[in-house]
């Protein structure tokens, strides 16, 4: 029993960084309707950045976030008025190809930049990790780790909030559900995608920095992050934010027994595998309800 | 107060609208009539800023606003209540009001026109809370101008509110668009299939047929005329 409750603590600690990467790719889906595939890479980029600046130039760690978490933005901002834009009336498809060609450019340019060997990041929390005595097995949570459950939590609520109190989160809603309306009703809604765009990839950048001390930075860093996200998004309905942060916990614990009590290699198979059961059984996700908004 | 001048519109390469030239004039309430694809939506979509045109010129209030970004007109104060309704299906009633207010920042006078609504549609006032998309189709018509009307437009465009609602609904949505008529300093640029309702009501009237204006004049002579009586009034 002990053991497993461990695993599920454990589940957790992974799980919620799958949510952080949800969330930002749910945010972008939610507003523009499209699923970014280069989501994953876009943060691995800005950690590259983070790494440069702390370790090429010797600036300060806050300094690195900064400029990761702005570059962040400005990169989701570009991509939606320059990518984006111009092919938005064409077709969804278009969108998402070039998604993937976004994708493509990042990993090539990231590996003629800075090379093919892993670089190093430091937590950005650090100091005496936390121990959870469960009966005689004791279970350790660094600080990062406590740092990522919080952040989520936090990220998580301020969203909600802000798109449940705000004018703008308001007009972001409305984008989603009636885009013509939403324009007959004043709102600028080229700014709306934007918008939507920075700020997700700016969660995509802090997503990557927060798992950098584990991953190390690479081009490929984000890789499993991106599906592990892409699921946790599916699993929750992709619209509904708690339903995405739920998902993405789910996820942890399910990859987390898999791992303990069937196969460590398959676990990322069979998790995946549990989840297209579980989506064939309800699939509009565990708190999704029947959209009305982006199909 | 709205002038159009030979206004020629593309949905790629199809001519939607041909040659259309019209006025409304300040305080009346004008009804574009004529069959579907006459190109009546066409026309509301080119003056809200939906759509582009390809040549022509609209001016409203002597500012000229041919292919002017749509929240800049709204601000300007011409408000679209577009055909099918389109609420936002997922926020309340409350929150599609307050979409209607978007580019408003008089916090006081927004909550007082809330009031003013409810009064107007007490039957919103006792849904506020529910989501919009579970109302009924006249209380989402009703919605659906109650959400133009927190824009404060000055010209309120109507298309086809009476699509799909019950006769003895419809007639509500015309009384109400009197009510404004009388009671505010609302002009009204109506699109209507209901020809003999929106003739009735209206002060003037065009009638379009494929991308051009084939007819127009005071509302109460076309009710009169025997080309219109045959043509659209199926008398």
């Amino acid at each position: 029993m002990s053991l497993f409750l461990q695993q599920i603590i454990l589940g957790l600690r992974e799980g919620s960084l799958f949510a952080l990467v949800a969330l930002g790719l749910v945010l972008i889906y939610k507003t523009a309707g499209i699923v970014n595939f280069a989501y994953g890479h876009m943060g691995m980029f800005c950690a590259y950045l983070a790494y440069t600046v702390i370790a090429v130039a010797g600036g300060p760690l806050w300094l690195g976030v900064v400029i990761a978490l702005v570059a962040g933005f400005l990169i989701g901002v570009v991509t939606d008025r320059g990518l984006m834009k111009p092919v938005r009336h064409l077709s969804h498809s278009a969108m998402l190809i070039l998604t993937l060609g976004l994708l493509m450019i990042l990993e090539g340019a990231a590996l003629q930049i800075w090379g093919q060997n892993y670089k190093s990041f430091p937590s950005l929390v650090t100091g005496r990790p936390f121990f959870i005595n469960i009966g005689e097995s004791r279970i350790i949570m660094t600080r990062q780790d406590v740092f990522i459950l919080v952040m989520t939590a936090l990220i998580m609520l301020g969203l909600f909030l802000f798109f449940k109190l705000t004018k703008t989160g308001l007009a972001i809603r409305a984008t989603a559900q009636n885009e013509d309306s939403a324009k007959l009703m004043g709102v600028k809604v080229g700014m709306i995608f934007a918008f939507a765009w920075g700020v997700g990839t700016a969660l995509s950048a802090f997503a990557a920095l927060l798992a950098a001390p584990r991953t190390q930075i690479h081009p490929n860093m984000m890789l499993n992050l991106q599906i592990q996200g892409l699921t946790a998004g599916v699993l929750g309905g992709f619209t509904s934010l708690p339903g995405t942060v739920l998902g993405g916990l789910m996820l942890g614990i399910i990859q987390q027994l898999v791992g303990v009590y069937i196969s460590e290699e398959m676990k990322m198979a069979i998790a995946l595998a549990i989840i297209l059961v579980l989506l064939l059984i309800k699939p509009q996700g565990i708190l999704g309800k029947r959209s009305t908004e982006r199909v | 107060m709205l002038e159009i001048e030979n206004l020629v519109v593309f949905y790629g390469y199809v001519k939607a609208l041909k040659n259309i030239s019209l006025k409304v004039e300040n305080g009346s309430i004008t009804s574009l009539l004529g069959s579907n694809g006459a190109g009546k939506s066409t026309t509301l979509k080119t003056i809200s800023g939906l759509v582009s045109a390809k040549s022509g010129k609209i001016t409203f209030e002597d500012k000229e606003l041919t292919n002017v970004d749509s929240s800049k007109i709204v601000k300007m104060g011409i408000v679209q209540c577009p055909e099918g309704r389109q609420l936002f299906p997922d926020l309340t009633v409350k929150e599609n009001l307050n979409a209607g207010a978007y580019t408003r920042t008089d916090k006081k006078a927004i909550l007082e026109d809330v009031n003013w609504i409810y009064e107007l549609f007490p039957i919103l006032s006792e849904r506020r809370r529910q989501l919009a998309g579970t109302l009924s189709g006249g209380e989402q018509q009703m919605l659906a101008v109650a959400r133009a009307l927190m824009a404060q437009p000055k010209l309120l465009m109507l298309d086809e509110p009476s699509l799909g609602l019950a006769p003895k609904i419809s007639e509500q949505i015309f009384e109400l668009l009197l009510k404004l008529k009388e009671e505010t300093s609302i002009t009204i640029l109506l699109v209507e299939q209901n020809a003999n309702a929106a003739l009735n009501i209206s002060d003037y009237s065009y009638i379009l047929e494929t991308g051009n204006i084939a007819l127009e004049g005071k509302s109460k002579e076309l009710l009169k005329s025997d080309l219109v009586k045959e043509k659209y009034l199926g008398a």
